[in-house]
């Protein structure tokens, strides 16, 4: 799909009004705390208990 | 001058059945009765695997000289006072069918009765047989299923055989090996092929079993005796391993009450064409009195499939990642036998906690044997995941993974007002890629203006990158590229490659009005890859 540039421009501007505002604020700032809370469950795969890393592999 | 003096002949042929095939490995190792042989796991699934890639005809290369057995012969079984045989046996698998005559026939010259040309293109593979009392399972090729769209073995590569002067090709394979209990545990099995893999990618030498075995204990002088090896490698041992032959161990633990990390890391590495070792917790729940833990265990993880239909876990809610898809993982298990499917199929265990607690937690399906024989019934709880990483792989997937995070936040934030057919809902591609993957990729399936095509091509980039492709359905809308080689305080960002032109049109137009500068709750992630778009304008597309 193509748009007009001056569409483009119209849809930017009103992206970046929304942003600017009280409620885009709210859901830019839910945003980054849903991503951290997502990135947080991943990084904590890098806390290696002590424990696994003598585990040994047997059967 | 006089030919060569009759003997018996070094090969046979034989159609292909389980029965001839127990019958043939406990004649070529005959310290294995044909009883034992076939109350090995191995058997069963070997035979569902070769029937389902069409193996008809059994050629049986009667002497045959395997450097991985000869090196383990050297290093251990000549010592023995019994004497064990330094040469294996290979049996060779053909879809084509054909006798002892026929094949006769070829190897003298004629070929009005089997050409060589039906070998090579029914080829499937081969299994070496080990003169060993029941671990007999050598070197094993044997060409994957056949391909499908949701079935992937990125790691799995051409394999070249020769069988008296002919030469044969397995399309796609990754050698696979069963532990001998003497010089190899099933951690070493593991390391054994993943460094097939590894080997090629990032060019370091091919280790055997028992090298390997000492390589991954050469740091541990008060351990107990490692050769031989009775009581396995522990995770401490395989990432030294790793490290014997240059390569990074990243160690990730997994948590039993999500899969999410486990199918976004397999699928990051495994697509780059890096395969994971995983350790396993085995649990039996065929016993009358409940579970059984079995011990634990490591495979080499070599392949996945993708449902288009599953609603796997996803990393984060309303964050589509194409890993959730992820319904079977194929291992290198080598108590089974090559490419084993454990499928995410949602049935828990009971875990006992160290303070006598009871946790649920996921678990794979496996082909094990349970106690009561039925293959369905042993179940493995993932605990670890390791993976051999080339040194200059350094930013790690999840940093990638939050500046996606966050630039998915910012693009559902603008769809509000924009709308859904501007700025579609995204599935997530994120990956490990060299520069030289994703310049082909580019050159054969890109849809990008011609232009963009030879500057992208042509541009400098690193070696190793981060790329989570955005895309809506089949179509590819963006590709975001981290520099993977960079250091981690950096901004990251690559560059930004564009399928879709409205949605460029759209991001350059915000990222270059200067608004977008006084939005500070622009998450981090979104405001490095608008910053990138911001000073490189015209590069996107």
């Amino acid at each position: 799909m193509t748009m007009q540039e001056s569409e483009l421009k119209k849809l930017a501007e009103q992206a970046l009004k929304h942003l600017s505002s009280d409620k885009g604020k709210k859901e830019l700032r839910e945003a980054a705390d849903k991503s951290r809370e997502a990135t947080e469950s991943i990084r904590r795969a890098r806390y290696i208990d002590p424990e696994h890393l003598n585990q040994r592999f047997t059967v | 001058m006089e030919g060569p003096t009759p003997q018996a002949r070094t090969f046979d042929v034989y159609p292909y059945s389980l029965d001839t095939l127990l019958q043939l490995i406990s004649g070529l190792s005959p310290l294995n009765s044909k009883e034992a042989i076939a109350a090995k796991a191995h058997s069963v699934y070997l035979d569902g695997y070769l029937r389902e890639i069409r193996a008809n005809t059994i050629v049986v290369e009667k002497e045959y000289i395997d450097k991985d057995y000869l090196e383990d012969f050297a290093a251990y079984y000549v010592k023995c006072f019994r004497d064990y045989p330094k040469t294996c046996s290979r049996l060779h698998f053909f879809e084509v069918e054909f006798n002892v005559d026929d094949f006769e026939s070829l190897l003298a010259g004629s070929t009005a009765r089997l050409k060589a040309q039906q070998l090579q293109q029914s080829y499937c593979g081969f299994v070496v047989i080990k003169p060993l009392p029941q671990t007999i399972i050598g070197r094993t090729c044997l060409r994957t299923y056949s391909s499908s769209s949701s079935r992937s073995y990125p790691v799995a590569r051409k394999f070249r055989s020769h069988l008296f002067g002919i030469h044969l090709t397995i399309d796609e394979t990754l050698p696979f090996q069963e532990q001998d209990n003497v010089v190899a545990a099933c951690a070493t099995s593991a390391l054994w092929s993943v460094f097939q893999a590894t080997a090629l990618e990032f060019q370091h030498a091919l280790m055997t079993p028992v090298e390997i075995t000492r390589a991954a204990t050469d740091h541990f002088p008060a351990e107990t005796r490692m050769i031989p090896n009775r009581s396995g490698l522990s995770t401490a041992m395989m990432a030294h391993a790793i490290r014997s032959v240059d390569l990074e161990p990243v160690l990730l633990s997994l948590r039993a009450d999500e899969d999410a990390t486990l199918r976004a890391n397999v699928y990051a590495y495994l697509s780059g064409r890096i395969p994971l070792l995983m350790g396993v917790r085995l649990y039996d729940l065929s016993m009358p009195k409940g579970q059984e833990f079995l011990g634990h265990h490591a495979v080499a993880i070599v392949g996945y499939n993708l449902n288009a239909n599953a609603v796997g876990s996803q990393a984060a809610p309303d964050f589509q990642l194409k890993a959730g898809r992820i319904d079977k993982l194929y291992a290198h298990d080598d108590q089974i036998g090559p490419f084993a499917r454990m499928a995410f199929d949602g049935l828990t265990v009971q875990l006992e906690n160290p303070d006598g607690s009871i946790a649920t937690s996921q678990s794979l399906s496996t082909s094990w044997p349970a106690s009561d024989g039925s293959t369905t019934k042993v179940r493995a709880v993932p605990t670890m995941l390791l993976v051999p990483l080339y040194h200059k792989i350094r930013i790690r997937y999840e940093d990638a993974f939050e500046s996606v995070c966050d630039f998915d936040g910012f693009l559902a934030t603008i769809r509000h007002v924009v709308g859904e057919t501007v700025v579609p809902r995204l599935e997530w591609d994120i990956r490990i890629t060299d520069v030289n993957g994703l310049k082909q990729d580019i050159a054969i399936g890109g849809t990008i203006t011609q232009a963009a095509r030879l500057r992208w091509l042509t541009s400098s980039m690193p070696r190793f990158m981060w790329r989570a492709t955005a895309a809506t359905g089949q179509a590819r809308v963006f590709d975001l590229l981290f520099d993977a080689t960079d250091i981690h305080t950096s901004d990251g960002v690559h560059a930004m490659l564009c399928y879709d032109p409205t949605v460029e049109a759209l991001l350059r137009t915000i990222a270059t009005n200067p608004v977008l500068s006084g939005i500070t709750d622009l998450p981090n992630g979104a405001r490095k890859v608008l910053g990138w778009l911001g000073a490189n304008p015209s590069a996107a597309a």
